[in-house]
């Protein structure tokens, strides 16, 4: 797989970040996964709730051209939509929304272009980028974990 | 390095050009992200143990000047520059050498080494194409695409780490230079409002109804 064709090297990566979000949004007690380092920081739940939001916004919308348009939602971007959702409810939440993100964009062509608010963009590009985001706020909940719980990071 | 504006992030050339561009060109952005996460920081704010692991900022960047030039470089067996903490046969490499600056190493010139990896990584990568197979440490073999998606990858999780160590030293926080709000148009007062809601002072229709009102 390591070796394997653009497709196959994208969904190992993404998937990659994902599992590891996951991994570290399990075993909190609710207080712990509502917990933020400082004010503007935000809690492993919302992390989690906003990425969910995100595969929604970008490939459910964006390139699927799903009707559901989460930045039509005031809570958008997701993070405050935590709310007081248990954390496990959350994860599935999130799994959930990465699967019907596979469902639209695996086997799909990763030239194929949609309009954005940016311009044209290719099916290749929200990929990276989705990849870029979802390992950026792993490293959020990888600080985030281990000042809770000493759990380090792999 | 290249400067690049993170502009290109959306460049239609890159959002919607080919493989090879688009992952270079956002390897060089997350480089400088991270870099510019530094900016502005005294050498004892980088080099100050923020956790419980002592991660602190400078570890970061010596960490990464390895990572980026044994990966990108030595994986498909070309020459790079030897750092100094890399030379001979110093035990403590192996025990967290690299991810601290001893007091011999001043933030300044680790920054630069970090800076010189990440050019002749590209250099490296300019002369290789994706389909190159090289050698992760733990032997598996991996194409030149994994292994820069490897490296952004890694740039990018450290600089989550950053995120949040920045932002207990100063108060700074930022996705990078030119989109530093994190949330489009915020302010403290909204901050303020968002904390509220998140200790339960704030109802969620109340919540909604502020955000509303500042559209």
């Amino acid at each position: 797989m390591q070796t394997g064709t653009e497709a196959e090297v994208l969904k190992l990566m993404l998937d990659f970040q994902r599992v590891e979000m996951v991994r570290l949004a399990t075993g909190l007690t609710a207080e712990q996964a509502a917990w933020r380092p400082h004010d503007e920081a935000n809690s492993i739940a919302e992390m989690i709730s906003h990425l969910a939001w995100v595969e929604r916004w970008w490939f459910g919308h964006v390139f699927g051209g799903s009707a559901l348009n989460p930045k039509d939602d005031p809570l958008w971007p997701g993070f405050a939509a935590a709310g007081e959702r248990p954390i496990a409810e959350l994860v599935e939440f999130y799994v959930e929304a990465w699967k019907e993100s596979d469902v639209v964009w695996v086997g799909a062509d990763l030239e194929e272009v949609v309009p954005t608010k940016h311009g044209p963009t290719s099916l290749r590009w929200i990929v990276v980028h989705l990849i870029e985001e979802t390992a950026r706020h792993a490293g959020h909940a990888d600080i985030t974990r281990q000042m809770l719980d000493g759990t380090r990071s792999t | 390095m290249t400067e690049l504006n993170v502009i290109h992030l959306f460049e239609p050339k890159l959002a919607t050009g080919d493989e090879k561009a688009l992952l270079r060109t956002h390897l060089v952005l997350a480089q400088q992200d991270l870099l510019w996460k530094l900016e502005g920081l005294s050498d004892e704010q980088l080099r100050r143990p923020m956790t419980k692991t002592s991660t602190n900022l400078i570890g970061i960047i010596k960490h990464l000047t390895g990572v980026t030039a044994h990966y990108l470089i030595s994986s498909f067996g070309r020459e790079r520059e030897i750092y100094a903490w890399e030379e001979g046969d110093e035990p403590e490499f192996w025990f967290g050498g690299d991810m601290w600056a001893t007091p011999d190493e001043s933030p300044a010139d680790l920054i630069a080494a970090y800076r010189r990896a990440c050019e002749a990584s590209l250099v490296a990568l300019d002369a290789m194409d994706l389909d190159t197979v090289g050698t992760h440490h733990t032997g598996v073999k991996v194409s030149l695409r994994w292994m820069i998606l490897n490296v952004l990858t890694d740039t990018l999780r450290h600089t989550g780490h950053a995120d949040i160590l920045r932002e207990a030293i100063d108060g700074s926080v930022g996705v990078d230079p030119i989109l530093s709000n994190t949330v489009d148009g915020t302010d403290d007062e909204y901050w303020s409002k968002f904390r509220q809601r998140v200790t339960g002072e704030l109802t969620r229709d109340e919540w909604i109804a502020y955000c509303k009102s500042r559209d």
